[in-house]
């Protein structure tokens, strides 16, 4: 099958990260400096698609980007977006995850309208979803060797904005 | 919520980053819904995590997935976290598509006030969309980019990724042999 984001995955341009299984590369249409977009090598359409193993694996590689957009590219705060399916603003047939580094007043906004849900609608909802997860099939249990470092630990305090939010109290 | 008594900033100050931490927690409604302490239209939960339907949606089928453990931000969360959450977004996704009807979803993760984070819980939405649900401010916009080469030098090696440099084609120690003969 022909894809555009395969072949763009082939030639690597302006790439920023890359392993076995997925590729980074700063976006050239980016809708904030820094913009990233994460892919699986292999080709897959929507994430419902792709194995368990391979989504755990992209969000942790969006999350250290995530990271690395703090830490190294001056970014007050970052958005991570999967858009998944036409509907959803899903623009080209290879599933994706957006990595957008944030800063104040950057013009970009992300913020959906909230309406205050009708609470029958609400209870028809989670009765629904409740019945559909019952029947699906549980992500793995976590082995303890998996575990790894906290990413967060190696970043140095002082000149981190975000964590100097954190060590103030709510 | 539990009473929480008068502390002085005085208080705060000599209070240990476990101690602060601890502190946080009592006072997060996320950790709350978790614990079951405060009512929510829970749908699913595990060890790790759960997930409970937003009361102000962006959509019919909106679902908020949290770790059960209090992480203010994601880059806070280890990767068992992070890899178990995605593992259950996606699961999640697939239960609205198949249950809601959903033709779509948005998963959207925000990191930051200046990301429109509003919760001192770090928070998936994972959000059911439908053709003509009227959302638009997922639709990025598509700016000329500046810079490239330096961003991409900045987090490559802020990720230890080594950029290869673009050179002639190689040729292969091969050909070079057969040159040689």
């Amino acid at each position: 099958m022909s894809c555009i984001e395969c072949e763009k995955i082939k030639q690597g341009k302006y790439l920023v990260y890359e392993d076995s299984s997925v590729i980074a590369m700063l976006s050239e249409r980016p809708a904030a400096k820094g913009h990233v977009i994460l892919f699986p090598k292999e080709h897959y359409a929507i994430i419902e698609q792709m194995p368990d193993e391979l989504i755990g694996h992209m969000l942790s590689a969006a999350n250290r980007i995530s990271a690395a957009c703090f830490r190294a590219a001056g970014a007050e705060g970052t958005n991570i977006l999967i858009n998944n399916g036409i509907a959803a603003g899903q623009k080209t047939g290879h599933a994706s995850i957006n990595i957008i580094p944030r800063a104040e007043n950057d013009g970009l906004n992300l913020q959906w309208q909230t309406a205050t849900a009708n609470e029958d609608d609400l209870k028809t909802a989670q009765l629904i979803l409740k019945d559909e997860l019952e029947g699906s099939k549980k992500p793995e249990e976590i082995k303890e060797e998996n575990q790894e470092e906290v990413i967060l630990e190696e970043t140095p305090e002082e000149e981190n904005y975000l964590l100097k939010q954190l060590e103030r109290i709510p | 919520m539990p009473e929480q008594q008068q502390l002085t900033e005085e208080d705060l100050k000599n209070m240990s980053p476990e101690q602060l931490a601890e502190l946080q927690k009592q006072n997060c409604l996320f950790c709350h819904l978790g614990s079951g302490k405060v009512q929510s239209k829970k749908i699913y939960e595990d060890e790790i995590c759960f997930a409970v339907l937003d009361i102000n949606p962006a959509s019919r089928g909106h679902i908020l997935l949290m770790p059960k453990e209090h992480y203010a931000i994601l880059p806070q969360a280890p990767e068992n976290a992070v890899n178990h959450l995605a593992k259950t977004a996606k699961m999640l996704s697939r239960a609205a598509i198949a249950g809601l009807g959903a033709e779509g979803t948005n998963i959207f993760i925000a990191s930051g006030a200046v990301a429109g984070q509003k919760a001192p819980h770090l928070i998936m939405h994972i959000i059911s969309r439908f053709h003509d649900d009227g959302i638009t401010c997922f639709e990025l916009p598509e700016n000329n980019a500046e810079g490239l080469e330096e961003i991409q030098e900045i987090l490559a090696k802020e990720l230890g990724t080594v950029l290869k440099k673009t050179e002639p084609e190689e040729v292969s120690l091969k050909e070079i042999e057969k040159a040689l003969k």
